[in-house]
């Protein structure tokens, strides 16, 4: 049998739990809009009963402890799309500029500049006055107009290129930082999981763990003592218990476009490992996409598109006579194809004198002829240069230099709609999983405010056992009197 | 176990549908503003590149209309050069029939054979015609005059014409294949020599020369000279028509390639419209449909966010 006291200590230790569960729900309901946080919960378990002989007897409510409600896996999962739409962000917003470069739909581009050389050249074919003084002048305009849009872009192109190995550098130091916050969230978790879950910790960890990964790409494991660690690029510990490496930049002299852009090395304590091809993900690895491949292919595109416009319009210039009598070439004819769009120029001879324009295969002022084949060069095709092509050795189908515009045209705006798209559905995975996230572990109020009214009247239930025990003991005593 | 759905995804959902039908609004009103349904290659690739090869065939198009027209003025001014010509052979031959009258004396023939000076003057102005700064008739070598002429009537013999023009016949292009030729060889037209060795080809005259001939006839009071003149004249003044045929027929083709231009002008305009203009009807209606649907959104989270249970407890 049960003493009167028993369950006294049973209803009071009830009301204790009762009002550690209405804490538990202030607390949830005090970090509805706190980002990351998992709603907690009380576990609890009736107490151990005791035996008697006629029975066990109830002991009452036990809390076993505060549990957050959180999918350890899915939050992994949340920072690999993270890290993933993150870097297509990257791409995307980079890509756009480029698009910029070659769109023609509102105001002219590298076509309309190119168009404009031939309409320059038919001028001076049709009007085949003495000298076309007048023609020649409006011809260097138009090349020099075309070469300066060239090299705007190229300049363009590269001010992009450089911005994003500056971004890459300094995100390097956003990841450091992190990376130390979570190793030092990591001892304070392990210190204090020796006393219980940890749950508000760990939710600040996989905050920051979140903003690690769209930052860089990240894999994390936990150990037993509830440690994470992060590793990088091919599997390198970024963080371990308490200790953060760190990713530091070097210039990178071996790189094609620039030997100051940044290589990324994993800075182990003892030595540098390079893993710039291993960072994936993330802005970072972004950046380094947009560095090394977005702008790199695009001023290679831009070198070869230039070096096939120099090429053409001097194969056919050379071939005719200036009003000077010298013959020679009408751009300044690059070594290669590489390059070409950064040192597009006039060649010096027209540079300094139109009279060098190679209007007629003779000297006669009249001579129109070199002229017609100059504009005639607006509808011929032939094999066109691609990157990488040797001077001589054009690689491409035979198209005409407006249509090779064109071509280029089509591809770069595929590229753009095609990364659109796959931002659009990246974003719906991540909201997707957001959603889930929070179906799980996000606060609900209606939830809470339930919970609340079941605790409220579970306090009052327990107070009323209280309350009755104290009319038995009154009997009891009174009996005594 | 039922789907829980605190607040948070309410929020994030509702976000996420007003930015998208924001987002097709702001592509809608660019197209609106812009009034074309590209406006980017991205928009559209496949369009975007169709675009530009139609731009750059616009642009050709243009620029050989413009070549058409320049040309015409060319052939143009040729014409009203050999049309001077003509009257200066037609006005010859009269006063050689006048000359080649027996009863005429010597200073009548003498004032006639002024008359015969002043209209070779005029045949040299009409053959050294200039258009656009250059000679029209001096071949390529257009920046001097195409013919020159050494000595004076005063000198008792009349002077000689020398061709400084050449051959070669300037064209220039009105299409993507065809060149017209925009110049006829003056040596041919005014000297009836095709070939450029210095003698006018059989059933061809040298013009200056007749009027030289007469000239000499009527001063030397010859009436048989003069009336041997005659038939030459009259082959000249052919010459003449022929050549003005030629540059009838260039004219033509000319017409022709500017027909064919204007037609592509209107083929040109239409198809740049297909391919990138926007529909306005469409972006219209498009506008009003997003517009609503923006508003829908709108009450749909005004409505699905407010509410919780705190709303109806006491």
């Amino acid at each position: 049998m049960a003493g009167l006291f028993h369950t006294l200590e049973i209803a009071g230790r009830a009301l204790a739990v009762t009002q550690s569960g209405i804490h538990v729900t202030s607390h949830n309901v005090a970090n509805v809009e706190t980002p990351g946080y998992s709603r907690q919960r009380q576990i609890l378990a009736a107490g151990n009963p005791i035996e008697s002989g006629s029975g066990a007897i109830g002991t009452g409510v036990e809390q076993l402890g505060i549990e957050r409600i959180a999918d350890t896996l899915l939050l992994r999962q949340l920072a690999t799309e993270d890290a993933r739409a993150a870097s297509l962000g990257v791409q995307g917003d980079a890509l756009a500029r480029i698009e910029e470069i070659w769109n023609e739909q509102a105001r002219p581009g590298l076509g309309a500049r190119v168009a404009g050389l031939f309409d320059a050249f038919e001028d001076l074919a049709a009007s085949a006055t003495p000298g076309a003084p007048v023609e020649r002048e409006a011809v260097r305009a138009a090349a020099e107009l075309l070469v300066d849009t060239i090299r705007e872009a190229d300049a363009e192109l590269r001010s992009l290129q450089g911005e994003a190995d500056r971004a890459a550098r300094v995100m390097l130091g956003t990841i450091n930082e992190l990376a130390q916050r979570i190793a030092d969230l990591n001892g304070e978790i392990v210190r204090a999981e020796a006393f219980g879950p940890a749950n508000d910790l760990r939710d600040r960890r996989d905050v920051l763990l979140r903003e690690l990964a769209r930052k860089v790409e990240i894999t994390s494991f936990e150990q037993p003592d509830g440690g994470v660690v992060v590793l990088v690029g091919r599997g390198l510990a970024l963080v371990e218990g308490t200790h953060a490496r760190s990713l530091v930049a070097a210039d990178d002299p071996t790189h094609p476009f620039d030997p100051s852009f940044a290589s990324i090395q994993f800075d182990t304590g003892s030595g540098w490992i390079d893993v710039t091809d291993a960072i994936g993900n993330g802005e970072l690895g972004g950046w380094l996409v947009v560095r090394d491949e977005l702008t790199a292919n695009a001023i290679r595109e831009l070198d070869a598109f230039a070096y096939n416009v120099a090429a053409r319009v001097n194969e056919v210039h050379a071939a005719g006579v200036g009003l000077d009598g010298s013959s020679g070439d009408f751009f300044a004819m690059p070594a290669g194809v590489e390059d070409t769009a950064r040192n597009f120029a006039l060649a010096p001879a027209v540079e300094a004198s139109a009279d060098a324009i190679a209007a007629g295969l003779g000297t006669d002022p009249g001579d129109n002829r070199n002229a017609l084949a100059l504009a005639a060069l607006r509808n011929q095709a032939a094999p066109v240069f691609l990157p990488g092509d040797a001077p001589g050795a054009p690689s491409g189908p035979s198209r005409t230099l407006l249509d090779h515009v064109a071509a280029t045209v089509g591809r770069i705006g595929t590229e753009v709609s095609a990364l659109a798209t796959e931002r659009a559905s990246q974003d719906r995975v991540l909201q997707q999983l957001e959603n889930r996230r929070d179906s799980l572990s996000g606060v609900s109020i209606d939830e809470e405010m339930v919970q609340l009214l079941r605790l409220e009247a579970a306090y009052q239930a327990n107070a009323r056992v209280i309350q009755s025990l104290d009319r038995l003991l009154d009997t009891v005593v009174s009996m005594l009197r | 176990m039922s789907v829980r759905i605190p607040s948070s995804i309410l929020t994030r959902n509702n976000l996420v549908n007003i930015s998208q039908v924001q987002a097709r609004l702001a592509v809608t009103q660019e197209r609106a503003a812009s009034g074309l349904r590209i406006n980017r290659p991205s928009d559209d690739p496949a369009g975007a590149a169709r675009a530009s090869v139609v731009r750059s065939e616009a642009a050709a198009h243009a620029q050989f209309a413009k070549n058409v027209d320049r040309a015409r003025a060319r052939l143009a001014a040729a014409e009203r050069a050999l049309v001077a010509a003509s009257d200066v052979m037609v006005r010859a031959r009269e006063l050689a029939l006048q000359g080649a009258n027996g009863t005429l004396d010597a200073s009548t023939r003498a004032s006639i054979a002024e008359e015969v000076a002043v209209l070779f003057e005029e045949l040299v102005s009409a053959a050294n015609t200039r258009h656009e700064s250059g000679w029209i008739f001096a071949g390529t070598a257009n920046g001097a005059p195409a013919f020159s002429v050494a000595g004076s009537f005063s000198g008792g013999a009349p002077p000689t014409v020398t061709y400084d023009g050449d051959a070669s016949e300037i064209e220039v292009s009105v299409g993507e294949r065809p060149t017209v030729t925009v110049t006829l060889d003056g040596r041919r037209v005014f000297q009836g020599d095709a070939d450029g060795d210095g003698v006018p080809e059989a059933g061809r005259e040298d013009l200056f020369a007749v009027l030289g001939d007469l000239w000499q006839a009527l001063t030397n009071d010859d009436a048989d000279a003069v009336r041997a003149t005659l038939s030459r004249l009259e082959r000249g003044q052919r010459q003449l028509e022929m050549e003005r045929s030629r540059l009838g027929a260039f004219g033509a083709r000319l017409e022709a390639a500017g027909a064919r231009l204007a037609d592509a002008k209107v083929e040109d305009v239409r198809l740049l419209s297909a391919t990138q203009d926007a529909d306005t009807v469409q972006v219209l209606s498009d506008l009003v449909n997003q517009e609503t649907a923006l508003r829908a959104t709108l009450e749909v989270a005004a409505r699905t966010l407010r509410p919780s249970l705190l709303d109806f407890l006491g």
